[in-house]
């Protein structure tokens, strides 16, 4: 288990999470967001700052679900945060450095599929990955070719909806160049080639997310200081306050009168509601 | 409009699914081998996927055509419903689509044929009564029609059973398919209103009630049979003024005489439905109306429901004899 929680806030539109294999993945990215490490004693490198996280996960699927699993834990357990796989894959005949989403993922061990749904207009093309467990040489689908890729989307979805989880890999690889020429350096130039997509997915998925920003919680402690609530009581008054909240556009709530009885003050409060005009505003 | 096309393995060769891609050259196509796997996964977002829904093209294999439940119907004893089409261009606030599927994908079935064949068989079982059939079940039957060319399919269907009916529920104004054809005497094409006002705000991306009105209009200055659909019957709070405003444009434009039936229905859905829309649109003003919930079902609360209910009858049959006239559907 993560040694600490850190509840950094996220920015309005949801936290961001990056997961990366490599440090040469990372540095990049970890330089154009300005990340920070993060101090102490942390089971994969951790680089933050206020929204986004990005974790070193390491090589292959293992690794992949252990950090993102930790990541969860680390940053407070939030829902509906976007997770952000980025990497480097291979391709039979894909130019090297050219930045790629994937619409479907396969697990090449299992057979078992995800099929990532994108909901925004991406400035990239996109591509079925297969996530196989040695590296590829062979290239013998029409497809990319990573190692992380189906453990990210099966750990991911476990915390976000699927339309927030998402890979971008750029060619490190193909018929042409080889695998096992590539080196750290020339890993971070692919990936230093396709932040303008990346920054532009990480913000579209961004502004989804604002849309699944729960409402704030209502604050009942003012009612109950001063009446007593039952159990099932609570749960009324909590979804009275809540329709006063929608149906009156947030006004402020006038004073309760003096009323003895906590069924007086539900009654009350519907009655309030239920004068309310009833206006439903025209769609955004 | 469809830039994502999920593919399923089996229907890859289908005629139908060839000249759908055809349609949309630059859409991203995947392959998959049943549509469950794209359609189904718990981790998806109705609301997210609205943004930008993808088009399914599958294969259905069995329930082709099931009994419209109880009390759903324009008059026949024999009422069945058919879902070619899962899901709907159109984003109102109070369909039950959004609390019925995770996903907002729209999911087509490509074999017509066999639903036709369904449909030829249950006909068939009882010659001379009607029997009806309701295609708008879980979709809008005409919305997508450039696409799906359904009505152009299943109205040519029709054509041959003349003890058949159906009844095809829209709130587009995709009538193209119908105008170019000769009208199908059984064939009831329902058009759904809300008053303008209630259309704007809960009734996202449809076209205005006056527009659907002038395609109404249209297709029965052709000779179509047209049917009115006041369902469900929404409050606000000048909600008189609203739908006598309606019912007096409506049935100016329309001639009475010649509609085939008219309903009305109230707002109903079911709790857990109900539980899912209202958590997908917290902010959402319709859901934090007077509403009631009995018996695992969300209305409006009674006596307002049955003023609503009251007023409208009275006021639909102040145009509308009462044989046409078709009052309530759960
Ligand atoms: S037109 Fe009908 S099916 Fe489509 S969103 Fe509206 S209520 Fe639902």
């Amino acid at each position: 288990m993560p040694p600490s929680v850190n509840r950094m806030s996220g920015c309005n539109g949801g936290f961001v999470h990056f997961i990366v294999a490599l440090p040469a993945e990372a540095k990049p990215l970890v330089s154009h967001y300005r990340l920070k490490r993060r101090p102490g004693d942390d089971a994969f490198a951790i680089f933050e700052k206020e929204g986004i996280s990005l974790t070193v996960s390491g090589i292959g699927k293992a690794a992949t679900a252990n950090a993102i699993g930790y990541t969860q834990v680390l940053y407070g357990k939030r829902r509906n945060s976007v997770w952000l796989n980025i990497g480097v894959a291979g391709h039979h005949a894909a130019p090297l450095g050219s930045a790629w989403i994937g619409h479907k993922i396969t697990d090449a061990e299992t057979g078992r599929r995800w099929y990532p749904g994108i909901c925004f207009r991406t400035h990239c093309p996109s591509a079925e990955i297969r996530t196989v467990a040695q590296p590829e040489t062979e290239y013998a689908l029409d497809c990319l070719y990573d190692m992380e890729a189906s453990a990210f989307a099966e750990s991911a979805c476990r915390f976000s909806t699927g339309e927030l989880v998402h890979c971008i890999k750029v060619i490190s690889d193909n018929r042409e160049s080889v695998i096992w020429d590539i080196d750290p350096s020339r890993v971070s130039a692919y990936v230093e080639g396709a932040i303008g997509i990346i920054l532009h997915t990480k913000q579209a998925l961004r502004h989804l997310a604002a849309e699944l920003t729960p409402l704030p919680e209502v604050d009942t402690a003012p009612w109950t200081a001063r009446w007593h609530f039952t159990a099932q009581q609570r749960l009324q008054l909590e979804k009275l306050l809540r329709r006063w909240r929608v149906s009156s556009g947030d006004r402020v709530l006038p004073d309760p009168p003096n009323l003895e009885r906590s069924r007086q003050v539900l009654a009350w409060l519907d009655g309030l509601i239920a004068a309310l005009p009833v206006h439903l505003p025209p769609a955004p | 409009m469809i830039d994502t096309i999920y593919v399923e393995q089996s229907v890859r060769g289908h005629p139908r699914v060839r000249q759908i891609l055809g349609r949309f050259p630059a859409a991203r196509v995947i392959g998959c081998e049943r549509y469950g796997e794209v359609f189904n996964p718990k981790a998806q977002n109705f609301r997210l996927q609205k943004h930008r829904p993808a088009l399914i093209l599958a294969e259905k294999f069995k329930n082709f055509v099931l009994p419209a439940p109880a009390g759903y119907g324009i008059g026949a004893m024999r009422n069945y419903y058919f879902s070619h089409l899962l899901n709907c261009l159109y984003d109102c606030r109070y369909c039950f689509l959004q609390g019925m599927y995770q996903s907002a994908n729209y999911l087509l079935f490509v074999n017509y044929e066999d639903f036709h064949d369904e449909i030829r068989r249950l006909a068939a079982e009882s010659p001379g009564e009607q029997t009806h059939f309701f295609s708008g079940y879980d979709c809008d039957s005409l919305a997508l029609e450039p696409v799906s060319r359904f009505a152009e399919s299943f109205l040519s269907l029709f054509r041959d059973l003349p003890d058949a009916w159906i009844e095809l529920r829209t709130k587009s104004t995709q009538i193209r398919t119908l105008l170019a054809m000769q009208p199908v005497p059984n064939v009831v094409v329902a058009f759904s209103f809300t008053p303008e006002a209630t259309a704007a705000a809960v009734e996202d991306k449809t076209p205005a009630p006056a527009k659907r009105l002038a395609a109404a209009r249209r297709l029965q200055d052709r000779g179509w049979s047209v049917g009115l659909r006041f369902d469900p019957v929404i409050f606000q709070t000048d909600w008189q003024t609203q739908y006598r405003a309606l019912f007096e444009q409506v049935f100016s434009q329309l001639e009475v005489a010649r509609l085939h039936s008219v309903s009305l229905g109230a707002f109903r859905l079911p709790e857990a439905f109900f539980r899912r829309m209202s958590s997908l649109y917290p902010e959402e003003r319709l859901f934090a109306g007077p509403l009631d919930s009995q018996q695992g079902m969300v209305s409006y609360r009674r006596e307002l429901e049955q003023a609503l209910l009251d007023f409208c009858r009275t006021e639909i049959l102040k145009y509308v004899p009462g044989e046409k006239f078709f009052p309530c559907r759960t």
